[in-house]
């Protein structure tokens, strides 16, 4: 099945043309590896970032820069770094994704999981995996800064529609929403915001309904 | 902050024509393009150079590629606001990756220009890595084959890319020079309309319209 929510289009050229933040790429990127309407889209944006670059205005590279490239390419290419360790449990990364580091996942409240997620750029971001489990409901709650999540496994829903694998969802302070996760099986989602208050947020809307809030 | 090389006229003069886009390096190296471009019968002059270095690591080919693809690579990433000796080293390595990744190329998925773009932008955002000389090489997304496609969507990947290229060329230098401001520097609308010194209107409709012609390009409808 192919996904029905999508990123907006800003989204997907500001991704082909490399100007996303990465942890917000990496979501986007989840997202077009399982659409092929929106890997269109990013496939346009890309030929326009090959077509500006064609006629980019050149700027003279210096004296010898040839020579210098030539005697590069004869020396022999730097070894690749060992591949990420893969943890088990790990839920399968989409397609493209594989290059992230996976941190130790983290115990929330019951059900639910946290695995930090490192991407190789440097980045004030917060990525994350989140996993919770079958027919869990969370608490209504709002978005502290920009949140943008792509669905991996399983589905959820709430009062805007279903998700399911591929489905890319964009939030912020004025979304409030209670998802509800399926009953057939646990919700695997790859989340990145720009806001470094997410974890407590995260914390608190989990535990609100255990201490009785 | 950017200083903009490309203030005054934006180059939409090369795009007629294959050669015509090689206009900025010497007559022997558009010969040997043009000899390159006969062996390998291909999209473009330069999709035959990288399958040239890709088959028989075509030392002149490289030459002829670093000759065109430096310097608007070096001037992309002046663009982005590079320090112009980190864009000259980083064009360097763009290069010089495209002779190692040659065999990667496929020209029925991304002109030579395409391709080139999206490995000196993924460069440029880990160019802020430790190990960045290894992130040069290693495999990355743009390298990964992308998952199976009907060939029906393969021969639209290439036709886009045509597309794209033709429509671009009959924008208006005005029309070009917004959309580069806003696609490569992801400047908001407000702050194109200061440095162009253009109302916030102007802007954003040059934007709409130019996206607007080239999608009516690619839809086969202009």
């Amino acid at each position: 099945m192919t996904p029905r929510h999508h990123p907006s289009q800003d989204l997907i050229a500001s991704c082909a043309a490399g100007t996303l933040r990465p942890g917000a790429a990496l979501v986007v990127r989840a997202h077009i590896a399982r659409c092929p309407t929106c890997r269109a889209e990013a496939g346009f944006f890309e030929s326009l970032g090959g077509a500006l670059l064609e006629t980019e205005t050149p700027a003279p590279m210096s004296a010898g820069a040839l020579d210098r490239a030539l005697a590069a390419i004869d020396r022999p290419a730097p070894a690749p770094p060992a591949p990420a360790r893969v943890r088990s449990g790990r839920p399968a990364l989409p397609h493209g994704l594989d290059g992230v580091t996976m941190g130790k996942r983290r115990w929330i409240a019951p059900g639910v999981t946290v695995t930090p997620v490192t991407t190789r750029h440097n980045s004030r971001e917060l990525v994350y995996l989140l996993r919770i489990g079958a027919g869990m409901v969370l608490p209504r709650h709002t978005h502290a800064g920009c949140e943008f999540t792509c669905v991996l496994e399983g589905s959820f829903s709430d009062s805007a529609g279903r998700y399911d694998p591929g489905d890319f969802i964009a939030t912020d302070e004025s979304i409030e929403h209670s998802p509800v996760v399926a009953r057939d099986g646990p919700c695997v989602c790859l989340a990145a915001t720009d806001s470094p208050l997410v974890m407590r947020d995260l914390v608190g809307r989990i535990f609100q309904p255990l201490a009785g809030i | 902050m950017a200083s903009d090389p490309n203030d005054g006229a934006p180059r939409i003069d090369g795009m007629h024509g294959a050669t015509a886009q090689f206009a900025g390096i010497g007559p022997e190296s558009v010969e040997s393009l043009r000899s390159v471009s006969r062996r390998v019968p291909t999209g473009s002059p330069a999709d035959g150079l990288i399958l040239a270095i890709a088959q028989r690591r075509d030392r002149e080919a490289f030459a002829a590629l670093f000759e065109h693809f430096a310097p608007r690579v070096k001037g992309y990433l002046i663009r982005l606001g590079v320090p112009a000796a980190q864009a000259e080293e980083l064009a360097q390595d763009a290069l010089v990756a495209v002779w190692r990744k040659a065999e990667l190329f496929d020209p029925a998925r991304a002109s030579a220009s395409t391709w080139i773009f999206r490995i000196a932008r993924n460069l440029r955002l880990d160019a802020g890595r430790r190990d960045r000389t290894a992130a040069a090489f290693e495999p990355d997304l743009s390298d990964a084959p992308d998952p199976p496609e009907t060939p029906e969507a393969t021969a639209l990947t290439r036709q886009r890319e045509e597309r794209v290229r033709r429509a671009l060329a009959e924008l208006t230098p005005d029309q070009v020079k917004v959309l580069r401001l806003s696609f490569f520097q992801d400047c908001p609308h407000s702050e194109i309309a200061e440095t162009l010194g253009l109302p916030l209107g102007t802007v954003k409709s040059r934007i709409r319209l130019a996206l607007a012609r080239l999608r009516a390009e690619l839809e086969g409808e202009a």
